[in-house]
């Protein structure tokens, strides 16, 4: 298709400003298919912003932005899987209504992969998502996003305020649920744990890109491992 | 797109207002008891006219509940779905704002005319079922002499008369939600509390159109005090005033969905 041939995401000149705050300035920033990559960057760095604008919740002040060669629209949306970093369903909802919802909007949604995986975690079809635990909320969550034969998955801090073993079973889902070809932008400032599932990284500091490299590249010719690197970039 | 919005949206909704409804027939069916109870012959007893009063107000009360509470879910509904952390959701699914706005419109559309239909229900519930039933073979009966009679009286089809008052509910209806969602979407901007503002934006808005209205009003109000008419011309002049209000209502519904189309498209913020 000729949408292959597009790299996932172009962003050039990207600003977004929030009243007087600056949360982007003319970022630049292109990334390809088939690979998972790490947008980190300390608090504040515009990580989140990035992640909405290309979601399609958010319009900038000026600049491009194509995912898959498109502008963020209701046709991005339908190759586009976003995990936000909040609780974002509504309290009610029983896991059945949840696989029925997202089946009925998104052609690319494996109901039935979804449904395997929760059921894994020991929920019931009749289960609410208010008589869950907290991670188990959020383990719905992504496996919902993961579930997706999505083109783009953006990951917002996919493993904060969940304990260990959680966080394990968070990136493996990723790791084993991701469609060949599709990308995984996903967004942390828990740089050590989620290391090891990098392909590439790219550093975000005052609204703007300050690095992008393959995490092999930063092994192997740095001699550090990405958390170390980090250490040293975003010194205080 | 926007049928599985619309889907989704009355099963969301539904729950609240079957359950409501469902209330109200029973208050009714109480009062309706109570009412008839004390309205048999006898010695008045104090205790049983305070009760049946007591029950009668808190009828008039559920009355008027449907209504306001049929209000106050709806527009909580298009805030926390939209505004609030729901919003993440809708606004990431393959579909557009617009699509999203109409859906709701449609949707908090029937649920006021389901509660009007209920409210208009619950009163004749109050009247005997026989004579209702009654009246309304008699009105039926005799349609055919009372639409001549009408058409000879005031000049106008009763059907065209009957249209055109569904028409001002159904555009007024429409008018004022439209009015609830552009004012939510214009406080949706402000930095902290939304929902007050939007209330400020709504209440702005309502001012402003009640301004208008006076003196529109002003212009009507003369003609009608000062020139004598007949009441075919009286007729006339309520279909030109219905039908102007029709129109800017419907301006105005135009007007109230761009607005909201035009922020949540472009100006979206969720918190």
């Amino acid at each position: 298709m000729m949408e292959q041939q597009y790299p996932i995401i172009e962003c050039s000149s990207v600003t977004k400003r929030y009243g007087s705050r600056t949360a982007l300035n003319g970022l630049n920033l292109t990334l390809n298919r088939g690979r998972i990559v790490g947008l980190l960057g300390p608090n504040g760095s515009g990580k989140t912003t990035l992640i909405k604008l290309l979601a399609g919740l958010l319009v900038p002040e000026s600049g491009n932005i194509r995912v898959s060669g498109m502008p963020p629209s209701v046709e991005t949306k339908k190759i586009v899987s976003y995990l936000p970093d909040k609780d974002y369903l509504n309290d009610w909802m029983k896991v059945t209504d949840l696989l029925a919802f997202f089946a009925d909007f998104y052609a690319d949604f494996d109901r039935q992969k979804a449904l395997e995986m929760m059921q894994r975690l020991g929920l019931n079809p009749e289960d609410r998502l208010r008589s869950m635990s907290k991670g188990t909320r959020e383990k719905v969550q992504l496996i919902l996003v993961m579930s997706r034969n999505a083109e783009l998955y953006l990951l917002d801090e996919p493993i904060g305020g969940v304990d260990p073993a959680a966080r394990d079973y968070i990136l493996n889902t990723i790791i084993t649920n991701y469609s060949e070809n599709a990308a995984v932008l996903l967004s942390t400032h828990l740089i050590y744990d989620i290391e090891r599932v990098l392909e590439e990284v790219v550093f975000i500091s005052n609204g703007q890109v300050m690095l992008q490299s393959s995490v092999d590249e930063i092994r192997e010719q740095q001699g550090k491992s990405v958390d170390g690197l980090f250490r040293e970039v975003f010194r205080c | 797109m926007l049928g599985k919005l619309f889907k989704y949206e009355m099963k969301s909704t539904a729950r609240m207002f079957l359950l409501m409804y469902a209330a109200m027939l029973v208050v009714t069916l109480v009062n309706r008891i109570s009412y008839t109870f004390l309205n048999r012959e006898g010695p008045s007893n104090w205790m049983l006219d305070t009760l049946g009063g007591s029950v009668m107000l808190l009828y008039v009360l559920s009355l008027a509940a449907v209504g306001v509470l049929t209000m106050i879910f709806l527009v909580l509904r298009f805030y926390k779905n939209l505004i609030r952390a729901e919003g993440y959701l809708m606004f990431t699914l393959p579909v557009t704002p617009a699509q999203n706005l109409l859906s709701k419109l449609f949707t908090s559309v029937i649920w006021y005319f389901a509660s009007a239909l209920v409210m208009l229900v619950s009163i004749l519930l109050m009247f005997p079922i026989g004579e209702t039933m009654n009246f309304l073979r008699a009105v039926l009966k005799s349609w055919g002499e009372i639409s001549a009679q009408f058409q000879q009286v005031s000049g106008m089809n009763i059907y065209a008369l009957l249209g055109l008052f569904f028409l001002t509910a159904l555009v007024g209806t429409v008018a004022f939600v439209l009015q609830t969602y552009a004012a939510m979407s214009v406080g949706s901007l402000a930095n902290s509390h939304k929902l007050v503002c939007s209330v400020g934006v709504y209440i702005g808005i309502y001012m402003l159109q009640q301004v208008i209205m006076a003196l529109l009003l002003v212009g009507f109000g003369r003609v009608l005090f000062e020139t004598d008419l007949s009441v075919q011309q009286g007729f006339s002049l309520l279909q030109t005033v219905l039908w102007t209000q029709i129109l800017l209502e419907a301006a105005l519904s135009v007007g109230f969905f761009l607005v909201s189309n035009y922020i949540l498209k472009r100006k979206l913020n969720l918190e």
